[in-house]
Order: structure tokens, then sequence, then C-alpha cells
């Protein structure tokens, strides 16, 4: 605060205006109501006037672009608004300007009071019961987006999704997202989509808005609309707070275009590298048992049984050499044997045999029948006797008796 | 898991192939199957996997397009 003016030390005209937009400053942002008188859009920005219906006040207003998507766009002189603004100084003009932050139509109080029945009337047919929600497929090979051409809300769906999936593919249908049109426009896109069997999960997408701007995510065919497809839809309207019907009837409630994105499409990369880890575990797994098996097999086959097959005829071989020998040698022992008792025999039938008896002069007397008849004198073990003989006996095999 | 009427891979979703394969693995990480039994696990496993990378890689719908014309 500069201190006090006097006649002496008067305030110069910018100490005044530094005053004023310091008071003025203090007031900070306002919401007002008042009626439009006009309305311009300029390049930079939107300029206009805006009054009380009945008193006699009025102000110029402005609006800079980038506030553009927070006010309603079918603003023209005459209509009630309510609007939330910061007082401007200019201190060149000296000029006080309210400059608009946010802005909607007046008299929208009756517009929320419909909602609100519209959506307790719903709720009561069971619309946006949990039950109803379809799960959304973990990878959907065609997702249907509903959008406006080139809007912000198309570009960040897209691009998020190809972040994460690349090869995702996407069937556009644009649609007006404001004004009395877009609600119709985007029912027949829904339906056309739901009827496409390709498409497996719908994204219903548009920037921030004012209240207004999303009116129609909040008409009554388009909620009815989306709780009769068949497809799941995601509802991604707007930012975090806005709260369309749409949302409570959707399959899945994004709260804005990108996280949809995120939500309908897995991150692939984190797939695939799962589905390879699992592979190589697999792999891993069935080599180990295989190598395994492997091993014990090779201990078993390294026992010397199954180290050759030789040995077996070796075996053989050696018992038949065996065998062989052993009987070889049986053979001639029984041999030897018998020709020792061949010879013992032999001597012992020497020794019985008459023979050398008759070589010691003896003589046999045999009857015909093989005993000798002859006057012999045949002595005995005790005593002797007299004998006759009757001649030679013609046999034919004492020959060596006669001589 | 009797792997004679296991479904043909082609038929199963990607969230079917993958859960499919992990039951695969645990299985064979078990360790206790026979040896005729895992390796036919293993060629599940194998015929899953790629399965999966199919969908993955977009190919199938790719191959769809190109059919369609």
């Amino acid at each position: 605060m500069a201190n006090a003016s006097s006649p002496d030390e008067p305030w110069t005209i910018s100490m005044v205006t530094t005053e004023l937009k310091a008071y003025i400053g203090r007031l900070g942002q306002l919401w007002v109501i008042g009626e439009v008188v006009e309305w311009n859009e300029r390049a930079t920005g939107i300029f206009g006037k805006i009054k009380d219906s009945s008193v006699e006040a009025a102000m110029s207003i402005n609006a800079w672009n980038s506030v553009k998507s927070s006010l309603p766009n079918n603003v023209t002189a005459g209509d009630k608004v309510i609007a939330l603004v910061r007082v401007d100084f200019y201190a060149k003009t000296g000029q006080l300007n309210l400059n608009v932050l946010e802005m909607r139509h007046a008299g929208l109080g009756d517009v929320l009071a419909k909602l609100e029945e519209l959506k307790r009337k719903l709720a009561a047919e069971g619309l946006f019961d949990a039950s109803r929600k379809r799960p959304l497929p973990f990878l959907p090979q065609n997702i249907g987006l509903i959008t406006g051409k080139d809007s912000d809300a198309e570009r960040d769906v897209i691009r998020n999704a190809e972040l994460r999936w690349p090869q995702v593919v996407f069937t556009r249908e644009y649609t007006p997202v404001q004004g009395d049109q877009a609600a119709a426009a985007i029912i027949a896109a829904l339906e056309r989509l739901d009827a496409d069997p390709t498409v497996d999960v719908i994204i219903i997408a548009r920037g921030g808005g004012d209240f207004q701007n999303l009116l129609p995510f909040s008409d009554e065919g388009l909620v009815r609309a989306v709780a009769a497809a068949t497809t799941p839809v995601v509802s991604a309207i707007g930012h975090e707070p806005d709260q369309p019907l749409l949302d409570l009837v959707a399959d899945l409630r994004a709260s804005t275009p990108t996280d949809a994105a995120k939500r309908v499409v897995p991150d692939v990369n984190e797939e695939l590298v799962l589905v390879s880890d699992l592979r190589n575990r697999a792999f891993q797994a069935a080599s180990n048992f295989v190598r395994m098996n492997l091993e014990r097999l090779e201990q078993v086959r390294s026992r010397p049984v199954l180290a050759g097959s030789a040995w077996i005829i070796d075996q053989r071989a050696e018992e038949l050499v065996r065998t062989v020998q052993r009987g070889f040698e049986l053979a001639s022992r029984a041999l030897d044997d018998a020709r020792v008792e061949t010879q013992s025999l032999r001597s012992h039938v020497r020794a019985l045999s008459p023979q050398s008896t008759l070589e010691r002069g003896y003589a046999i007397a045999v009857t015909p029948s093989g005993i000798a008849v002859t006057p012999l004198v045949v002595t005995l073990a005790h005593g002797t006797l007299d004998a006759t003989s009757n001649g030679t006996h013609e046999a034919n095999s004492t020959r060596k008796v006669e001589s | 898991m009797t792997m004679s009427e296991a479904p043909d891979p082609a038929t199963l979703s990607y969230e079917e192939a993958r859960n499919e394969l992990v039951t695969v693995v645990a299985e064979l990480e078990k360790g206790q199957s026979t040896l005729e039994e895992t390796l036919r696990l293993w060629e599940r496993g194998e015929a899953l996997a790629a399965r999966c990378e199919e969908w993955l890689a977009g190919a199938k719908e790719r191959l769809n397009a190109a059919r369609q014309g």
C-alpha cells in the first residue's frame, strides 16, 4: 500500500492503477450469473458483453482459447449463463473485464434435476447393476472406437493402445461428441459396432467438456442402447470428476481416454516375456527329465554285462571248451581204466584159464557135451581116479589140447 | 490332465492357451510323469506357447485381414 495521498504527495496514475489492481486481485475467482449481450469468437479467444437481466449493470467479458473446451459451444446473445470468472483490471486503459474460466447455461438447475430423476429411474430398472457388467476380453482382437474425428480423445486412445500393443486393431466410428445430434449418432455407431462380430470391445471416448457438453452422454436412448449391447462397452468421457450416466451403464468406466487404452489393452511386452519364460521353463524341465533318465540309462548300460555282448559267446565258449576238455579227460580216463581193467581181467582170465595148467602137462577130461572121457588118471584134490578114453574127440576147438 | 482330448491350441483364446501353458509347466516341473508323458507335455507346451505368441503378434488378425482382402 503506497502511503496516503495528499495534495503535497499526490499519487501518480500508475500508482492508482496499481492500487486498483491489488484491490481487484483480492476478489479472486467468482461464480457470476448474467445474460450474454455479445459473444464474438475471435482468433485469440471470445470477446463479449454480459449484463444483469433485471438491473442496469453490464461488463465486458472474455475467454481465452485455452478454456474453450469448458465453455458451451452454442452460446448466443440472450443466453442466461453462469460463469466462473476472475476480474481483470487492464491498467493501460483502466478497463475492467470479466475473464471466464468456466461457463454453463443458466437454468441448468432443471436439467440437473431431470438428469437425477432419469438416473433414479434407470437405476430402478437395474440398468446400472454390477451383475450386468460384461467382462472385457483380455486381448481384444478388434476395438470399436466411437469418438470425434481427429479429437484429442481419439489420439490419446490410439497412441496409448499402440504403445502397449503395436498390432492392436481399431474400427473407428466418428460422431459429433456434443450438441443434440451427438446422442443419436453415437447410438447408431454403437449398434453398427455391436453388430460386427469381429469387434470384441467398444470404447466411447471424449475429451473434457463442460457439464452441458457432456449431456449427450447421459442421454436415455444412449444409456439403453449401451445396456442392450452384447459387446462390452467402455466409457471414457471427460476428466476424472465427470460422471455422465454412460459411466454408470458401461461395462467399464475409464476416467480418461488414455486410461481407457491402458485398461482395454494389456501390456503385450509383459505378456511376451511371460510366455517365453514359460516356454523356457517347459523346455528346461523336459530336457532335465530326459537328461536325468539318459544318465541313469548310461549308468545301467556301462555295467560290464551290458558293456559288450562278446562275453556271452566267450563265456559259453569257455564253458564248451571246459566241458569238451573234461569230456576228453573223462573219456581218456575211462579208456585207461578200461585198459587197466582189461589187463587185469585178462591176467585174471589167464590165471583162471586151464591153458597154463595144460601147458604144465595137466589134462582136462571133458564129456561130449564138452567133457572128455579117456582112461586117464584123474587126480582129484583127494585121491585119484582111473578113467578110459574113447579115442580122440573130433572137437574142432581144442586143437591145442591134442598137440 | 490327459493329453489326448486336450483341445487343439488353434481354437484356444489367448487366456486359455496361457493358463494351460502355466499348468503344463507346473506339471513338467513336478517331474513325476513318464518319459513319454513328459515329451508329450513339452510338445503341448510348445504348441501353446506358439499359440500365445500368435495372438500377441496379432498375426491372426493380419491373416484375417488379408483373407478379407
